[in-house]
């Protein structure tokens, strides 16, 4: 059951990083046809504004969705990296992390579905490309669902934190120089990594102190 | 207490609170106007509606472009090259390295406009070579975070647009670029200065000569990824296209440069470039959705018109008001980043610095922020720029802000000078009819 709603997760998130991707290119070539056309021929579309417009409404939701599964979202870890690595109290605050996750995915997708619906029952379309306005809300449902569905996963243990699909592992600065102190450690110790140089490098602290119990 | 008082501790409180025990950002930020919004009795659909509208901007294309742009550009490898042209300018002297370190983040960042894309390019290639020819890696790697902060005023910078966002419809993105140019500037020229007055108090090896037979094609190799700088200013300042469209242009530019012009990145990595931009857009973009609700529960709440009551009441002095503000910028930069903070902060200080008391132009205001926001990107315990340049240096954090102290002291006196003589900022877009 796991890996089928592994494999799920990733043929769903592949087919929208598609669309994301295939939307940022055409946001590219939209806009600049726009000034080719202005400046070599003096003519223009009419619809350049409002399609862009629509596609990075698209891309921004479907990003949001995939920065979930990929958990690359910005968070400050003042707090989290002063508890120790695979403790009780980080496993917490990950786990309480992707509750609010949760609720902000059941957000998008109950309220934006209403929105859309709400939408629905209204006449009025776009004014360029004659769509129905209800389409520029669909993206908020769409992530929704994404997010919904990845929080669901991570709490439930299917997905773990390192297992991305776009990007390595996310780290933060402070992670990325701690690795860096633990590279050059091993390099000094005749490229076998020493544990305890590693957690003493590790246990200094960004403001400078370092823990006294952390150091061998 | 009334339902008020109780909406803006949940709002403000609620969002610091979550955000400190490591929800992300953007989650935290709309969890908090979500409670909010119950306790006033607000509409959910009202935020739904909100969080459209904070993207559904045409000028918000610019952010995607310039990333991306700024992608194509490291994937081409330009790091190197613009190394390459600042050493033949300034790298002669004694204490040559120093200079190219200031002068190559001032090219960089008219490029790139970001100061950890700055930090991570060009610190890998600068700071071994200082480190080589005998400069302490604690100098190097402080010097090289914080003349990267050029990169966020220096145009384009993302960071700009997101702030011409937040403040609505008042000011554009273009008046804000050549705004940017001037202090940032003014901020390289000051870590050259610095840098000319410390060099014997720092012991500066002697510099290199470059053979005059490789002068024509170091020049060439950079001056076409600098080209970037004068397709977005000269295009933006001459009305040639708009700020968004100059972004698509560069971006499209950089691609032709990086794969047809110096062939330096292979297309069988464009997924890889992709990939990585929507990496960075899935954290800007979210935040600057979520920030509009955020922002429309505050002024619902009237926050910005306490704050504005508040500080006018404390004092009515414009300079210490401006001391005030400044001090909160560079505290909050210490704990958080620059996107979310200027998603957050311009409604709030807005108001405030544009009210009679003080009577700032926003466009003025924008770039004190972004300069406020930009050192608090150097500094303990939350800078991203420190940290990544002490990981390319090798160097430990405590020991290498130790070092930095002059540095930071002499970013503060720029700071002061572009908060306290607006001509500074507004020189250039006053000239062009921008302001």
């Amino acid at each position: 059951m796991a890996s089928v709603l592994r494999t799920l997760n990733r043929w769903t998130h592949r087919i929208f990083l598609f669309i994301g991707e295939v939307s940022l290119a055409a946001m590219i070539i939209v806009v600049t046809m726009t000034v080719v056309l202005r400046y070599c021929f003096n003519t223009g579309i009419s619809w350049a504004e409002e399609v862009p417009r629509l596609l990075v409404t698209l891309f921004t939701f479907l990003a949001c969705a995939m920065g979930v599964r990929d958990k690359t979202h910005m968070c400050v870890g003042i707090i989290y990296n002063r508890f120790k690595k695979d403790g009780f109290a980080r496993r917490f605050l990950e786990v309480f992390g992707d509750l609010c996750v949760l609720i902000c995915g059941l957000f998008m997708l109950y309220y934006g579905g209403l929105r859309c619906l709400k939408m629905m029952g209204l006449s009025g379309t776009l004014p360029m490309t004659g769509l129905k306005t209800w389409w520029q809300f669909v993206p908020i449902p769409l992530a929704g669902f994404l997010i919904t569905f990845d929080s669901i996963l991570y709490l439930t243990g299917v997905l773990k934190p390192g297992d991305t699909l776009f990007s390595e592992p996310d780290k933060d600065a402070a992670e990325i120089y701690c690795d860096s102190i633990q590279e050059e450690a091993a390099v000094a110790d005749g490229a076998v990594l020493d544990d305890q140089i590693a957690q003493a490098a590790c246990s200094i602290r960004p403001d400078g102190q370092k823990k006294e119990d952390d150091v061998p | 207490m009334t339902t008020t008082t109780l909406a803006i501790i949940v709002l403000i409180g609620g969002f610091f609170g979550l955000l400190m025990i490591r929800v992300p950002i953007s989650f935290a930020m709309l969890l908090s106007t979500l409670a909010t919004a119950l306790i006033t009795g607000t509409n959910l659909t009202v935020i739904v509606q909100q969080m459209i509208s904070g993207v559904n901007n045409f000028s918000l294309l610019a952010i995607p472009f310039f990333i991306l742009m700024g992608e194509f550009m490291s994937e081409g490898g330009i790091s190197e090259k613009i190394v390459d042209f600042a050493t033949l300018i300034v790298g002669r002297f004694r204490g040559g390295l120093a200079y190219v370190n200031c002068l190559d983040s001032m090219f960089f960042g008219g490029i790139s406009g970001s100061a950890v894309a700055d930090v991570s390019s060009l610190g890998s290639v600068v700071v071994p070579m200082m480190v080589k020819q005998g400069y302490t890696p604690d100098f190097s790697v402080g010097l090289t975070v914080t003349t990267a902060c050029q990169g966020l005023l220096i145009p384009p910078s993302h960071n700009m647009v997101i702030y011409a966002l937040a403040a609505g419809g008042g000011v554009t993105i273009g008046s804000l670029f050549m705004a940017g140019a001037v202090p940032g500037m003014l901020l390289g020229f000051s870590m050259l200065l610095f840098c000319f007055f410390m060099r014997k108090h720092y012991n500066f090896p002697m510099g290199t000569r470059i053979p005059r037979d490789q002068w024509l094609k170091i020049i060439l190799n950079a001056i076409l990824p600098l080209f970037t700088i004068v397709i977005i200013m000269v295009g933006v300042a001459a009305g040639v296209f708009t700020a968004t469209e100059s972004a698509a242009i560069a971006c499209v530019y950089a691609f032709i440069l990086t794969y047809f012009v110096f062939r330096s990145a292979k297309f069988r990595n464009i997924g890889q470039v992709f990939k990585r931009t929507l990496k960075t857009l899935a954290i800007v973009l979210t935040l600057i959705a979520v920030a509009k609700a955020f922002a429309y529960m505050m002024v619902e709440l009237r926050v910005p018109d306490m704050l504005t009551n508040f500080l006018v009441g404390v004092t009515s002095n414009k300079y210490v008001l401006l001391l005030i503000i400044n001090l909160m910028l560079l505290l909050l930069g210490c704990f958080m980043d620059m996107a979310p903070l200027i998603m957050i902060m311009t409604p709030i200080l807005l108001p405030v610095v544009t009210s009679p008391a003080i009577g700032l132009s926003p466009i003025h205001f924008g770039i004190i922020m972004i300069f406020n926001l930009a050192i608090g990107l150097c500094t303990p315990p939350v800078g991203s720029a420190l940290y990544v340049g002490c990981a390319v240096g090798k160097t430990p954090i405590e020991r290498t802000s130790y070092h930095m102290l002059p540095m930071y002291a002499v970013m503060i006196v720029a700071l002061m000078l572009v908060t306290f003589i607006p001509s500074i900022s507004m020189w250039l877009p006053t000239m062009l009819g921008m302001a």
